[in-house]
């Protein structure tokens, strides 16, 4: 059996607040007279120094030009090595179209607006941190782990009929010759693996591809594709994929063609180049399956208010002020329990800061953890990076005045 | 003995002095830093434009001492040893070889190891944490001491926990290595 380190965050803020406290041993005369020697050796360093200045004019110039002269060489490789990047990354078109998709997530994480690849994050993190030290330019990464939506469909009853309504959990992905290379070959694994429970609606899917321009992506089919039979429940599973799993991206419509060709029957539907999907959200809420499990869905696949009247989307503190309410008929609910209430919320750039009113508090710690749960994916159609939850009720729960929560985003092309 | 010295000497030596062990984890060191601080901040006072509390500056002033001195050593350690090491190589540096202070000695196991796998964070990771959880700063005075916006304090804090949370685990899974061998 192997043993687990014991170390989580709580407890590694809570014991450096224990590291002790140091106090000087000297009396304050002491230190009095260790300063007052040190200021009269330091004037007669200083008169020394003055003389040694004299004799060691050339001193200066020449470590200038040392200096310039070993700038050059450092640079020089680093140029001549960049050249040879470029070069090779212009080489075949199918391989540079697979070297761009992976470039083009890690470039988001970098720029700390998207967070599909969560083991980049921190990397990115340490290298950004590296180039304050030294001023050299980050090194793009390459992604091992991918955060990916996992469909899942559940028979849910709402408004005296039973309907399936697909959720999609976000869980990491480690790249591989199986699992694929790049995200859309990943995407392609999601869907058509046995593992996750919609292989058979999308058999025959063999490419997907992101149009940016348009913000698309397009499904493409091989002539072995179901599509057209789809009927029923399998039809409702397929839509109800399709526009959770590509609306996390942030995007428009999902295209469907067979062999390139936008001639596709989609079940009940007929003949359908393309899906219109939800890319605007603001808000999760809370669904508790027959078995027990808990899924998140969107406001706006649920048709929960996103915006104001004059359509404008909620800022981010709005939108946790309606996840606490949901409308009269909802088959879901708030993860945001009633004892709960925002005393501030507060977003500094990429940072945002959700402070609990004083006589908040929670049933339990899955309450808590599914309300913060629920806040983060919220976040994530923010261009936030994280968030620290503050108050009484946050210390009680965590054993510290405060929680810091990483958001992890999926949204591709805004 | 000089009024502005008693002053500062009541109201913020033990605080920055402190503040400088745990940068320098030494206590030696820190005696010789803190009064470096005096001679800077008895030079400079005339020049403390107010613009930051008497506190923050103060703790900027000695922030600038702890971290000359460092790199000082490491320049040093670098020249000796004829090699260059990263700022994360650390852990190799002069000083850590010196025994546990006793105060940190007399802590359970888990606190010394905490203290022990803090110098294995970057440079700007201990002084958030230093500032954060060992003075007590608030967010708002540590972004003032390091003359960063309040984000960046918070954005380091984070990520130096996780960073600590990482060194910790290694170090666990090294000691079970080391005793299943």
């Amino acid at each position: 059996m192997t043993r687990k380190s014991s170390w989580d965050e709580k407890k590694i803020t809570s014991h450096l607040q224990q590291l002790p406290p140091v106090k000087d041993r000297r009396s304050k005369e002491e230190v009095f007279q260790a300063v007052q020697q040190k200021l009269e050796e330091r004037e007669t360093e200083d008169r020394g120094s003055l003389v040694g200045k004299k004799k060691s004019g050339w001193l200066l110039p020449a470590i200038a030009s040392t200096a310039a002269v070993l700038l050059l060489l450092i640079l020089l490789p680093s140029f001549l090595n960049n050249q040879q990047h470029l070069t090779s990354d212009s080489g075949g078109e199918q391989e540079a179209s697979m070297e761009n998709r992976t470039n083009e997530v890690n470039i988001l994480m970098e720029d700390g607006e998207a967070g599909a690849v969560e083991e980049d994050a921190d990397e990115a993190a340490d290298n950004e941190e590296a180039a304050d030290h030294s001023g050299e330019m980050n090194v793009t990464v390459q992604a091992e782990t991918v955060l990916v939506p996992i469909p899942h469909t559940e028979q849910v009853e709402a408004a005296a009929t039973v309907n399936p309504r697909t959720f999609v959990k976000r869980e990491p992905l480690e790249m591989s010759e199986e699992t694929g290379e790049t995200l859309e070959e990943m995407l392609v694994y999601v869907l058509t693996s046995d593992q996750f429970g919609t292989a058979d609606i999308f058999q025959g899917l063999q490419t997907v591809a992101f149009d940016e321009g348009d913000k698309a992506a397009t499904l493409d089919f091989t002539e072995e594709n179901r599509l057209e039979s789809l009927a029923g429940d399998e039809y409702q599973q397929a839509y109800g994929t399709i526009v959770e799993v590509f609306s996390s991206y942030g995007l428009e419509e999902v295209r469907l063609t067979v062999n390139g060709e936008a001639d596709v029957t989609f079940g009940p539907e007929g003949q359908l180049e393309k899906i219109e999907l939800l890319p605007d959200n603001r808000g999760y809420y809370l669904y508790k399956a027959a078995d027990g499990n808990r899924y998140f869905l969107r406001g706006a696949v649920v048709g929960e208010q996103i915006g104001d009247h004059s359509d404008t989307l909620f800022t981010f503190a709005e939108t946790l002020e309606k996840m606490r309410s949901v409308r009269p008929d909802a088959w879901y609910d708030s993860a945001i329990p009633e004892s709960v209430e925002f005393a501030e919320v507060v977003v500094d750039g990429d940072y945002a800061t959700v402070e609990l009113a004083p006589d908040s508090s929670f049933a339990d710690d899955e309450q808590f953890r599914l309300m913060v749960s629920a806040i983060q994916l919220a976040a994530s159609d923010f261009p936030l990076n994280y968030i620290e939850f503050e108050g009484a009720a946050v210390e009680q729960m965590t054993m510290n005045d405060v929680l810091y929560e990483q958001v992890e985003h999926l949204r591709l092309f805004d | 003995m000089g009024e502005e010295f008693e002053r500062l000497y009541e109201t913020y030596h033990h605080t920055l002095f402190q503040y400088l062990f745990y940068m320098v984890r030494n206590r030696e060191i820190a005696e010789e830093l803190v009064q470096e601080v005096y001679i800077k901040v008895l030079h400079s006072y005339q020049s403390f434009q107010g613009k930051s509390s008497e506190k923050t500056w103060l703790y900027s002033v000695a922030k600038h001492v702890g971290i000359d001195w460092i790199r000082s050593q490491t320049r040093k350690k670098r020249k000796w040893e004829g090699k260059q090491f990263e700022w994360s190589e650390r852990e190799f540096e002069i000083q850590d070889h010196s025994p546990l202070p006793e105060e940190i000695l007399v802590q359970k196991d888990e606190i010394q190891q905490i203290y022990q796998t803090l110098k294995m964070c970057t440079e700007d990771q201990q002084q958030v944490i230093i500032l954060r959880y060992i003075q007590m700063l608030s967010i708002s005075e540590t972004a003032d001491v390091l003359g960063w916006t309040e984000s960046k304090v918070k954005t380091t804090q984070h990520r130096a926990i996780k960073a600590l949370k990482q060194h910790l685990e290694n170090s666990y899974k090294y000691s079970v290595k080391e005793v299943s061998e």
